[in-house]
């Protein structure tokens, strides 16, 4: 069989399509996540500000009827959230760890509740009508590349067209070479005049838009509806895989991607009748996650400020 | 602190007794207002979101369809943990709720150590292994439903190919499987059923995921089990089954039929039994021949259907109902 013939197998497209599918949320959430570990801010809260996103996302799709607005919405739940993180670690100083678990619990509840608030507790779930797949002329009959990212729904192409965004804003730009000081040495930000206090304010409000943007794409491109607790742990998982990704775009596009890819693939497993059970194949790409960050641990260095809060007037000191 | 408790003035320890025995009046009081015959109150813990549309749904409108029929109080909780359920019940059962339904079969063991230490509450356990005195179990026989959709799905697949895809192996959802398969063997002995494993309850996302899987490796009928797979049916244009609703509205051309699961009459019965004090501790089942299990309207999408596959659908059906044929309730795992 050639090769060509197996790339453009419906199944290999199939699951390249989904393996692109499977990763996009995660990345989001892990791009969100980079941002406010690059300024020093432990952002645990990934998983509450994700569920709040894939919440506000729906419910404002469905009540203006548009998906674009919903996206927003979902965004913006996001950014409010960062602002309240900022407001705890930056303002008031508090462990990261802490305000990051509490936001997860709080927005479990939340969410539930909004949702019976705003759609009663009948058994009867709304739904809206998902982002369709779109599929870019001449580039989405390129093998591989073209299943894999160019027949996909329109959330995709804007989370793709975020990695080079973030990665010219980190390295490339002045605001990024001071996010990069704030988390390594924030006294000496300080004292070349950067407020750390709105650098790291900024970070999590960026982190907040980008990961509501990944929880918004679960209720409106991957599903149509929203359920209590829909995000099932996708939060936690972006932690590790932003670690992975070593804390850079590309790397963290990369991580996803492996991660999608398992994903896909233990989906797919399950159906051939190999003989492995089902347990090993749901665990694949955690397990795959953990022993691929074994091998590159000693090799990721955290930014020296991470987790420490910043207190301008003790650092005078 | 043994110095302070000495030093109590006289007065303050009368208040103290005076309090002590108001309370040793008034637990018995209130315990009798709770085991009254009009007073039944009864509470339901559920593992998953009401909204499911699915398990945790049909709990939650058997429970009301009591509270309607009977007039009587009902609370739930929803959402709760394995690790929280024993504080749940135990919470319900001291506050004076009679006859407590444990909706999840991993609220067993909690169950069982509520109700030792509640002996005049009757607890029924969903899908539970064990029982007790006061612990009855109930469950949701749609396995005998699913046997008649297996044969629809077998009947309606052009490739021969069907899936299923569920959360995790509990009892009731390997029964579920297996009648299903067993079902369209009867059609079609040489249909391939594909089954999938999502590893959570709510995972809507991936449950669609799964089923997109199944579609591209062949599956033309698929069973929906979890919150997502219709969604995918619509998406791949395949046909699928619905279950505890009739879920034909998510997908007017998608969802061939429904397994309706009715709980009410089971909680009806039950609470009417505890209120005439003539419950017992029992498997209690109500399926096809109680009129809990039945298929919803095809909606127009019998014509997918073999003219003669229906016509042994419809008679499978009475024939459970008169019990001339019992579907096989087999939990074994799969594999």
């Amino acid at each position: 069989m050639d090769i060509l013939g197996v790339l453009s197998d419906p199944v290999t497209i199939g699951f390249l399509q989904a393996t692109t599918r499977l990763a996009i949320p995660i990345m989001l959430a892990a791009l969100g996540g980079m941002f406010a570990e690059r300024a020093g801010v432990l952002n645990i809260g990934l998983e509450g500000t994700m569920l709040s996103g894939a919440f506000f996302g729906f419910a404002v799709a469905f009540a203006s009827g548009s998906l674009w607005f919903g996206v927003v919405g979902g965004m913006l739940a996001g950014a409010v959230i960062g602002l309240v993180l900022a407001f705890y670690t930056v303002r008031l100083t508090s462990n990261q760890v802490v305000v990051g678990i509490a936001i997860n619990l709080l927005m479990v509840g939340v969410t539930s509740y909004a949702f019976r608030a705003m759609f009663g507790s009948g058994t009867n779930a709304p739904r809206v009508t998902p982002f369709p797949p779109i599929e870019l002329p001449l580039l989405h009959q390129i093998p591989v590349l073209g299943p894999l990212l160019f027949q996909q729904g329109a959330l995709v192409y804007v989370a793709l067209v975020l990695i080079p965004i973030s990665w010219i804003v980190v390295t490339r730009m002045s605001v990024g070479t001071a996010i990069t000081a704030v988390g390594e040495h924030p006294e000496a930000a300080e004292t070349l005049g950067i407020s750390v206090n709105r650098v790291r304010t900024l970070c999590l409000v960026v982190s907040g838009l980008l990961t509501g943007l990944g929880g918004a794409f679960l209720s409106l491109s991957a599903t149509g509806l929203f359920l209590d607790n829909m995000t099932a742990g996708r939060g936690y998982i972006a932690l590790a895989i932003l670690l992975l990704g070593r804390r850079n775009p590309w790397g963290i596009l990369a991580a996803a991607m492996l991660f999608g890819g398992a994903d896909a693939f233990q989906l797919r497993g399950q159906n051939l009748g190999i003989g492995v059970p089902y347990q090993f194949l749901v665990m694949l790409p955690y397990v795959l996650t953990i022993v691929v960050l074994i091998g590159f641990a000693g090799k990721v260095r955290d930014p020296a400020a991470l987790g420490l809060p910043f207190q301008r007037n003790r650092a005078e000191q | 602190m043994t110095d302070k408790t000495l030093m109590m003035s006289n007065r303050g320890r009368l208040r103290l007794l005076a309090t002590l025995a108001l309370g040793a009046v008034s637990m018995p009081l209130l315990g009798g207002l709770a085991f009254g015959a009009e007073g039944l109150k009864v509470a339901m813990i559920l593992p998953g979101p009401i909204s499911d549309n699915d398990w945790n749904a049909g709990g939650y409108a058997g429970l009301q369809a009591a509270a309607t029929n009977l007039g009587i109080d009902v609370a739930y909780s929803e959402n709760v943990a394995d690790a929280d359920a024993e504080r749940v019940l135990r919470d319900y059962a001291s506050r004076g709720y009679g006859l407590i339904f444990a909706h999840s079969f991993s609220y067993g063991d909690a169950t069982l150590a509520v109700a030792e230490d509640f002996p005049d509450v009757k607890f029924m356990a969903g899908t539970a292994q064990h029982m007790a005195d006061n612990v009855g179990t109930y469950d949701n026989p749609d396995y005998q439903g699913a046997y008649l959709t297996g044969m629809l799905s077998a009947g309606a697949s052009k490739s021969g190919v069907i899936g299923w895809v569920g959360g995790n192996p509990a009892p009731n959802m390997l029964a579920n499987y297996h009648a299903w398969a067993d079902g369209a063997k009867e059609v079609n002995p040489e249909a391939k059923v594909m089954i999938s494993w999502l590893g959570s309850w709510f995972d809507p996302p991936k449950a669609k995921e799964a089923a997109i899987a199944q579609v591209e490796q062949g599956a033309d009928v698929l069973s929906a089990q979890s919150v997502g797979v219709i969604d995918a049916a619509v998406d791949k244009k395949v046909l699928v089954i619905g279950a505890v609703s009739d879920q034909n509205h998510l997908g007017p051309d998608a969802v061939l039929t429904s397994v309706l699961w009715d709980l009410g009459p089971l909680v009806t019965d039950a609470a009417k039994s505890v209120i005439e004090d003539r419950w017992e501790s029992k498997a209690w089942s109500y399926g096809i021949k109680e009129g809990s299990i039945k298929l919803a309207d095809f909606h127009g999408l019998e014509g997918q259907v073999k003219p003669e596959v229906l016509a042994a659908v419809q008679a499978k059906f009475e024939a459970i109902k008169s019990g001339a044929f019992e579907v096989p309730h087999d939990t074994s795992m799969v594999e």
